[in-house]
């Protein structure tokens, strides 16, 4: 099944702070590819699977398009977390 | 046969084209006289020079030709040919008898040997088959036969109700959440009979068409036998659920009156319940009125006014049950509606006929207003004078519907004396406050149910002594006997068979008493007359003072004068049409007892019904006689289906539960109703009781949810006729029905399981959401047993399945996948893993996940009943090593407890597992006999396909063809193959219609939108509730109306339905948008409607971008309004952002070069030249070698007519082949030719090809051509394995095969060297014993397929050449998949043996010196040791002969052609095709394919199919005169550049390459080059480009950048 949550997200030091108090919510980057993470991404909604609405699901013809330095941009605008899925 | 042969001769390829034909080749070369190649081509196809083959319908066609193809069968065999047909030009009627396309294929969780997930490879193609313009799904369709011949048949079809029309519904599946019949899980096919479903349902979550269906089995008898057919069933599965308002609103869809009915119907529903058949019918009635007493208890809320559409009014004449139904209807149809009523209640006979304990007052007066607030105009205390007033007053039309309010009184003497009182009146006086006086004893006359309430009312009244005497006796009396019992109960004394003399005067002109006589006799004939006999001398007096008359009413017509054109029967009643209810006066209708006399209100309700329908038809000026109505089959219940039903626990025999009633001493003496109703827990545990008999109970549920009005339960059963050039068979197959094997307690036992419903155990889809759990008590199986071949190699099966013991190592992989810890035994026979990648996968399946292989079928299991694990028996033939087993040891063996035992082999050990798969075969089902029947073509005995031989795909029938396991079992990819392959032999067929019946949509020109400002528009799907009922979509809509570049944001209730869609295109236009955005669900599959929207309104449908906020909020994060809410919003600002950025792309055109390459001679690339050629493309055959044939050649003997009955010569097959690319005019063959160059892409590739031509010189030149067919075959392996090349009597297969055949007779080519060395041997003396040995050298590493047939069809040729030859053959698994398995038979019936060894025990050789008879030329003979595992020592033989079966390898020169043509070969070297299982003849590379021994080993027929569907795919190319190309691919700026060749190496399809005249960074020469045509735009190379000098177009990294980024950003200020 596709994995919702990553299992290490990258922590950046001000981030840690921000980490150790509880209502900490970190907002998610998913990017699947069109033809397997994607489309398991809506199975699991036609499956009524439940997961936090931190999550953002990014659509990528491939997994291979995802680029480093866009996971880096990523990261810089403040995403908590990015998992590639494909 | 070749019909294709025969339209050739018709187009009369001619001396002219002859001529020409050597220029075309030059002409093909040249691109500036590509259009006069053209014109050339065009002459050869179509016999006229000037037509173009543009598709725009200007080709001459033989008019008998249709350019259409039925598939029947919608899996994936069906979808792929289906694919390539429309892709070639075709139109296809795509035939499933499903609800869903997608087959087994969607059922199942993953593929072998890959582990692909099989939906994620399935549902693209499913997608595109389903948006295809020019295939037209047919689901739910049977065909009934076909007339015609090949190339024009007319085929009917059967298709079934689906009651979902499939173009509305948009699969939101909201339905499915209000169905409340839940359906037994047997009846769930998709998910095996694991898991319930709704009679509502899809068959799974991705089908396509992407549409709901109606499991209705019919009618139930209930609904049935009702006269205004009240859907019964519907409102008692909603009782069941507790949903009684929605109850309440189904029954008065057919009943505006369910209060009354549910207390004073007489039911004929309950009469027809089936479940009397078990113990009581449902108490129906009962549980109407208990819903009516619910409902009705809560406060009143007011009926919606219906709108009046019409301009039409109606008069009704009498405010009773019928009239008040028709006024309803009426005003529903819009028409505007006055009922007169003379007395100053409305609700006749109900309202002053019936008592009021029977039926109390407020429930009519509640119902009537009900009607009335409708929009019924009511005017009582007013009687109708005459007809005439009434049309001068307006009206269009009048229905009269009086009722019989006149009551009669017998012609007796004294019956005008004082105190005989009339029925009607007495029950209406009492009814409105004002009743008569009685005196101390009354009589009432008549046995009917009035004269029960006249009396039971009389009884309320306080009458101390009521008597009842009636003509019938007690068992005829017409009313109901409950009434008759319950009147008993109250003290009534009934006079039955009494016939009435005359009333006694008591001397005051009152009444005294009735003086009867007794009845003998009496009847009724069909006139209506009595005939009657009394007993004589029985007359007598029963003495009363009041007598009440209840023998009948009498309408009450008095306004009718005789000259007002509406005609009065003899009975007193209106005479009418009784189809039509019009009377005599035009415009003038009669319904109800006025018309049939007295009846039952339900009767007086369906006249309403009837009556307003002709009314409605009158006034629309129709045709007044009805249509009639096809209807539904009645769902009768057998006392089989009962038992069966009772068995399986699906019914628990429960009687009715009773109704409460008033005590008998309380009814004397109030007009409190008698029966109390049910409370709701009784109403719910009595509505359990219903069988749901139809499935569906039609209680219109859907039927007021759907939003898009998909729903119509009306539907019926159709036939359909089209016209269609060829069929193509892909039924697919059925799995072997494993309850039939009775011994493995398959159906007993829960925790067996047959494999397919194992698959859906392991699918994340599946009912346990891929966590696999044993059924008996959702625990985790630790250990699971695969028993192999059921329902395969057994003696109800002589063939093997194919396909099952892969499917087992790849479930048990998963398995342990899912769970490392489960231990896995798999019990085979023979593992037959054949195919490309199999044997490294089953090796994996051993090494890498430790499942165990057992070599023991498995004839019978226990089960434990305490744990329900299940305990199987077996001969560890290979020792067990650390397994927890008992030994056997007689039958009190299972008492021990089980050890950790190592075994010899040959023990009998028990072993305990958790869960059982059963790996059942493939079958051909009922259904698919009788299509084989319905079509003409011939079967075999199983039900599969009969087959010529050579070529699997074309049945006994012209025109018909068929693929898949119907012609033989079959794995996914050879599915695959066939289809295209059958798909080819229907385009040869039919080329010169191609392209005359498809379609194509036209779009109006684009706008540029280059320069303007970002306009955005934003689409918020409600998706029913699917989305608005989790998040607010409204505050999304506010939301999205704020973010930057946003001018118009809006929301629909379906995004996707039809008009929404066009919706769409208007807004466009009315904003003048430039970007568009829709937040409903994925992309994947709404994508393209969306774009077409945009398109139609002339927007580049790249400026568009989803939010897909269903698939991804609503659904996933349901229990979260407000998370769900602002995530919906992030997920439309990203889509805003991007879209803003978005720019438009454009495809190019770029023309097809339509002429074909096909590398190698053999039968496939011969094949496919011939598959080509026949369909009008040119094709240049290249040839290494200086003759056709390949390995075609060496193969004297068939496999492929065993079992057919057919004879089959392969060299006369070669013959015919040869001979026919020979004599094809389009086909150029090259000999002694070999490729040097290739360039290009699909549609324009260039190659150069170097001859050696006759006289010793070497030649080059070039072609052009639009594909590339690679059929370089392969060739036998010759290695010094096992004395191979030392000894001359150590032969290969392919050496034995020509010994064999020069034997036979039969070598029509001299043998080889060596054999003729030991032909000449066996001319001495003919070889006595012979040794084969499987599986030699390389085939150790991969299993070459061919060779255990191959070997066995030569041991049988040399059985029947020397009976008395010994022959024994040493392999590891005997691999003689599908039909070949009963050449294994024949083998063994023959006498051959057959001896296992394996990777520790290899066969020796050795030559040794023996003083035998066997002495050879060298004084040696051969030795063969092998070692016998059951006696546990080596055997020795002495051959005359070693026959080795050396396995197929590539042939030579493959690597470097590989190279040549930039494609990739697999670990043994042969072609790697684009995707194993569902693209086996494509290469990644586009435009080039693959057939024959290249690929891997394979039979004739297999490469002939192969070949056919390379030429398939080949066609979807070549029948286009250009390719769209562009779009999202890569861009390289060369500036950027530095062509450090990361791109060259890191792409997959090998598309860049470095161009030396581009100039890059620096301007130093060389920059990457992507060439847009072959770019695959998957963006790896933008990816890992260090210079970012590429961008992948609609993902560049502005639009990329621009939606992360405001993932989290607020939004940006609006610009000025």
């Amino acid at each position: 099944m596709f994995g919702l949550v990553p299992e290490k997200t990258l922590k950046v030091s001000f981030e840690e702070e921000r980490m150790a108090t509880n209502d900490f919510e970190p907002e998610i980057l998913a990017l699947c590819c069109e033809h397997c993470a994607y489309a398991a991404a809506d199975l699991a909604g036609s499956l009524r699977l439940q997961y936090p609405p931190n999550v953002k699901v990014v659509m990528l013809p491939c997994s291979g398009q995802a680029d480093v330095v866009q996971i880096l941009h990523a990261f810089e605008r403040g995403v908590d977390g990015v998992l590639v899925a494909g | 046969m070749w019909i294709a042969g025969q339209w050739r001769g018709r187009r009369g390829l001619s001396p002219p084209f002859l001529e020409q034909r050597e220029n075309c080749e030059e002409l093909f070369t040249n691109v500036q006289s590509k259009a006069r190649a053209h014109q050339i081509v065009d002459y050869v196809l179509y016999g006229q020079e000037g037509q173009t083959m543009d598709g725009n319908n200007t080709l001459s066609v033989h008019p008998d030709v249709i350019g259409a193809v039925m598939v029947v069968g919608g899996g994936i065999g069906g979808i792929q040919a289906s694919l390539d047909l429309a892709e070639a030009g075709f139109k296809v009627y795509l035939v499933e008898g499903k609800s869903a396309i997608g087959g087994h294929m969607a059922q199942l969780d993953k593929t072998f040997p890959t582990n692909d997930c099989a939906m994620c490879t399935i549902s693209p193609k499913l997608v595109e088959t389903g948006r295809h313009l020019n295939i037209d799904i047919l689901t739910d369709a049977e065909v009934l036969g076909v007339e015609g011949e090949a190339g024009n048949f007319t085929v009917t079809l059967r298709r079934k109700p689906r009651y979902i029309d499939v173009d509305k519904c948009t699969g939101c599946g909201e339905c499915v959440d209000v169905c409340p019949v839940i359906i037994p899980a047997r009846f769930n096919v998709f998910e095996e009979g694991l898991v319930e479903r709704r009679a509502m349902y899809r068959l799974y979550p991705q089908a396509v068409p992407n549409a709901y269906v109606i499991d209705k089995l019919g009618i139930s008898p209930c609904r049935d036998a009702c006269p205004i057919h009240q859907r019964a069933q519907g409102y008692i599965a909603l009782i069941r659920e507790g949903r009684f308002k929605e109850a309440l609103r189904v029954i008065k869809e057919d009943n505006p009156f369910p209060g009354i009915c549910g207390r004073i119907c007489n039911h004929r529903c309950e009469d027809a319940c089936n479940r009397g058949l078990i113990d009581e019918p449902v108490a129906i009635a009962a549980l109407k009125r208990f819903v009516t007493d619910m409902v009705y208890k809560q406060p009143r809320e007011p009926v919606p006014r219906a709108e009046r559409t019409r301009p039409e009014r109606v008069a009704i004449i009498g405010a009773g049950p019928c009239g008040l139904t028709a006024a309803r209807d009426l005003v529903r149809k819009g028409y505007g509606v006055t009922v007169f009523e003379a007395l100053p209640v409305a609700g006749g006979m109900l309202r002053v006929g019936v008592p009021e304990y029977r039926l109390p007052s407020w429930i009519i007066e509640r119902e009537i207003q009900d009607i009335l607030d409708e929009g019924v105009e009511l005017k009582l205390n007013h009687r109708v004078e005459d007809l005439d007033s009434l049309f001068e007053q307006g009206f269009d039309a009048v229905l009269i519907a009086v009722g019989a309010h006149v009551g009669k009184k017998l012609p007796i003497p004294g019956a005008d004396l004082e105190g005989v009182l009339l029925n009607t009146i007495f029950l209406r006086e009492v009814r409105l406050g004002e009743p008569p006086k009685l005196g101390k004893k009354v009589m009432v006359l008549g046995g009917g149910n009035v004269a029960i309430d006249v009396a039971r009312t009389a009884v309320r009244l306080g009458v101390p002594e009521v008597h009842l005497a009636c003509l019938e006796s007690r068992e005829k009396m017409p009313a109901h006997p409950w009434e008759i019992e319950h009147a008993e109960a109250e003290g009534v004394i009934l006079h039955p068979g009494r016939a009435f003399k005359r009333i006694l005067d008591d001397g005051n002109g009152h009444v005294a008493g009735v003086e009867c006589e007794e009845v003998a006799f009496m009847e009724f004939d069909a006139e209506g007359r009595l005939h009657l006999e009394t007993v004589p001398g029985s007359e007598h007096v029963i003495e009363c003072d009041t007598v009440i008359f209840s023998v009948g009413q009498a309408a009450g017509l008095a306004f009718i004068p005789e000259d007002s054109g509406v005609g009065i029967t003899s009975r007193g009643t209106v005479a009418v049409n009784p189809n039509t209810l019009a009377a005599t006066r035009p415009g003038v209708f009669a319904a109800g007892d006025s018309v049939t006399g007295t009846a039952f209100v339900v009767e007086g309700i369906a006249a309403g019904h009837q009556a307003a329908e002709s009314i409605d038809r009158y006034l629309r000026g129709e045709e007044l006689e009805p249509r009639p109505k096809p209807e539904l089959p009645v769902v009768k219940l057998t006392p089989e289906e009962v038992r069966d039903k009772l068995e399986r626990g699906e019914i628990v025999r429960q009687p009715r539960v009773p109704m409460p009633a008033l005590d008998v001493e309380a009814r004397r003496r109030t007009f409190a109703e008698v029966e109390l109703g049910y409370n709701e827990e009784l109403a719910r545990k009595e509505a359990a009781r219903c069988l749901a008999c139809g499935h569906c109970s039609e209680c219109l549920s859907c039927w007021y949810t759907c939003g898009t009005g998909a729903i119509d339960h009306d539907m019926v059963e159709r036939v359909e006729k089209l016209n269609v050039g060829a069929i193509i068979l892909a039924p697919g197959f059925q799995p072997y029905d494993a309850h039939l094997a009775e011994e493995l307690g398959f159906g007993r036992y829960p925790n067996v399981v047959t494999s397919l419903q194992f698959e859906r155990l392991l699918s994340a889809s599946g009912p346990t959401f891929g966590h696999v759990r044993r059924p008996s008590d959702h625990e985790r199986p630790r250990k699971i047993a695969f028993l192999q071949c059921i329902g395969s190699r057994d003696q109800e099966h002589d063939y093997c399945s194919s396909v099952c013991c892969m499917y087992a190592t790849k479930q048990a992989i998963m398995a342990c996948e899912h769970e490392p810890d489960t231990q896995v035994k798999v019990f085979i026979m023979d593992m037959r893993a054949f195919s490309k990648g199999y044997l490294e996968y089953y090796r994996r399946a051993q090494e890498k996940y430790g499942i165990e292989y057992v070599r023991c079928r498995i004839s019978g299991l226990m089960e434990n009943p305490q744990t329900h694990n299940l305990i199987l028996r077996y001969v560890s033939t290979d020792g067990v090593e650390g397994s927890k087993v008992r030994k056997f040891e007689g039958s009190s063996g299972a008492e021990q407890e089980p050890e950790t035992l190592n075994l010899e082999p040959g023990t009998i050990v028990e072993e305990e597992f958790d869960l059982v798969v059963l790996s059942v075969g493939m079958e051909m089902s009922e259904e698919v006999r009788q299509l084989g029947h319905n079509l003409g073509i011939e079967l075999d005995g199983y039900g599969f396909c009969r087959s010529l031989p050579f070529d699997p795909v074309r049945t006994t029938r012209p025109g018909i063809y068929a693929c898949g396991p119907f012609v033989e079992p079959k794995d996914i990819p050879e599915t695959v193959v066939e289809a295209s392959g059958a798909a080819t032999c229907a385009e040869v067929l039919l080329a010169p219609a191609r392209g005359t019946l498809v379609r194509e949509k036209e779009y109006p020109p684009e706008r540029d939108v280059s320069g303007e400002e970002p306009r955005v528009g934003v689409f918020i799907c409600h998706c029913g509730s699917n989305i608005a009922g989790f998040l607010d979509v409204e505050a999304v809509e506010e939301y999205a109306k704020t973010l930057p570049y946003v001018v118009h944001a809006e929301r629909n209730l379906y995004t996707c339905s039809q008009d929404s869609i066009e919706h769409i295109t208007e807004v466009i236009k009315e904003h003048n948008l430039n970007r568009v955005v829709v937040a409903s669900c994925t992309p994947l599959t709404h994508e393209p409607l969306f774009q077409d929207s945009l398109r139609m309104a002339g927007l580049n449908p790249y400026l568009f971008e989803m939010a897909n906020i269903r698939n991804q909020c609503s659904w996933v994060h349901s229990h979260d309004w407000e998370g769900a809410t602002k995530k919906a919003k992030s997920l439309v600002r990203m889509a805003v952002a991007r879209a803003a950025r978005l720019e438009p792309l454009y495809k190019v055109e770029v023309p097809v070069q339509k002429a074909a390459l096909v590398l190698g001679g053999g039968v496939a690339g011969m094949t496919a030249a011939l598959s080509l050629a026949e369909q009008g493309f040119p094709v240049h055959l290249v040839e290494r070698e200086g003759e056709l044939g390949g390995n075609l050649r060496h193969i004297y003997i068939a496999v492929e007519d065993r079992g057919s009955g057919m004879e089959a010569d392969p060299q006369a097959y070669l013959r015919e082949l040869v001979e026919r690319v020979e004599e094809e005019p389009l086909i150029t063959v090259h000999l002694n030719t070999e490729l040097v160059e290739h360039s290009g892409y699909r549609g324009n590739f260039t190659s150069r090809l170097r001859t050696l031509n006759g006289e010793g010189f070497v030649e080059e030149f070039q072609v052009r051509h639009g594909v590339t067919i690679v059929a370089t075959g392969g060739q036998e392996y010759r290695g010094n394995e096992y004395l191979y090349g030392e000894d001359p009597r150590v032969l290969t297969g392919q050496e034995f095969e020509a010994l064999l055949a020069a034997a036979a007779g039969r070598g029509a080519r001299p043998p080889q060297e060596r054999s003729s060395l030991a032909l000449a041997d066996w001319r001495v003396a003919p070889p006595q014993e012979v040794v084969m040995i499987l599986c030699v050298g390389p085939a150790e590493k991969y299993c070459s397929r061919i060779c255990c047939t191959t070997a066995l069809k030569q041991a049988i040729k040399l059985k029947e050449l020397n009976p008395d030859a010994r022959i024994t053959v040493l392999y590891r698994d005997i691999r003689t998949y599908g039909f070949k398995e009963r050449l294994y038979t024949e083998a063994r019936e023959k006498g051959v043996l057959f001896m296992r060894y394996d990777d520790e025990h290899r066969p020796q050789v050795e030559l040794v010196t023996r003083n035998t008879q066997h002495e050879t030329r060298n004084g040696q003979e051969l030795r063969v040791r092998a070692w016998e595992p059951t006696f546990g020592r080596w055997m020795e033989f002495h051959p005359d002969l070693l026959v080795l079966s050396n396995p197929v390898v590539p042939s030579e020169g493959a690597k470097e052609l590989a190279t040549l043509l930039k494609v990739s070969r697999d670990l043994d070297g042969f072609f790697l095709e684009a995707h194993v299982k569902l693209r086996p003849v494509d290469f990644a590379t586009d435009g080039i394919y693959l057939a024959g021994l290249a690929h891997y080993p394979k039979f004739i027929g297999e490469a002939v199919v192969q070949a056919r569907a390379a030429a398939a795919r080949a066609a979807t190319i070549l029948s286009r005169d250009t390719l769209s190309v562009g779009g999202i691919v890569a861009q390289v700026d060369a500036s950027k550049c530095t062509a450090c060749l990361t791109c060259v190496r890191v792409c997959p399809y090998g598309v860049p390459r470095i161009n030396h005249e581009l100039k890059g960074v620096g301007g130093i020469a060389g920059a990457a080059e992507i060439e847009v045509a072959q770019c695959r735009g998957c963006g790896i190379c933008v990816a890992e480009c260090p210079d970012k000098a590429i961008q992948l177009m609609h993902y560049t990294d502005v639009e990329m950048e621009a939606k992360i980024g405001a993932l989290l950003e607020l939004p940006e200020p609006v610009p000025a």
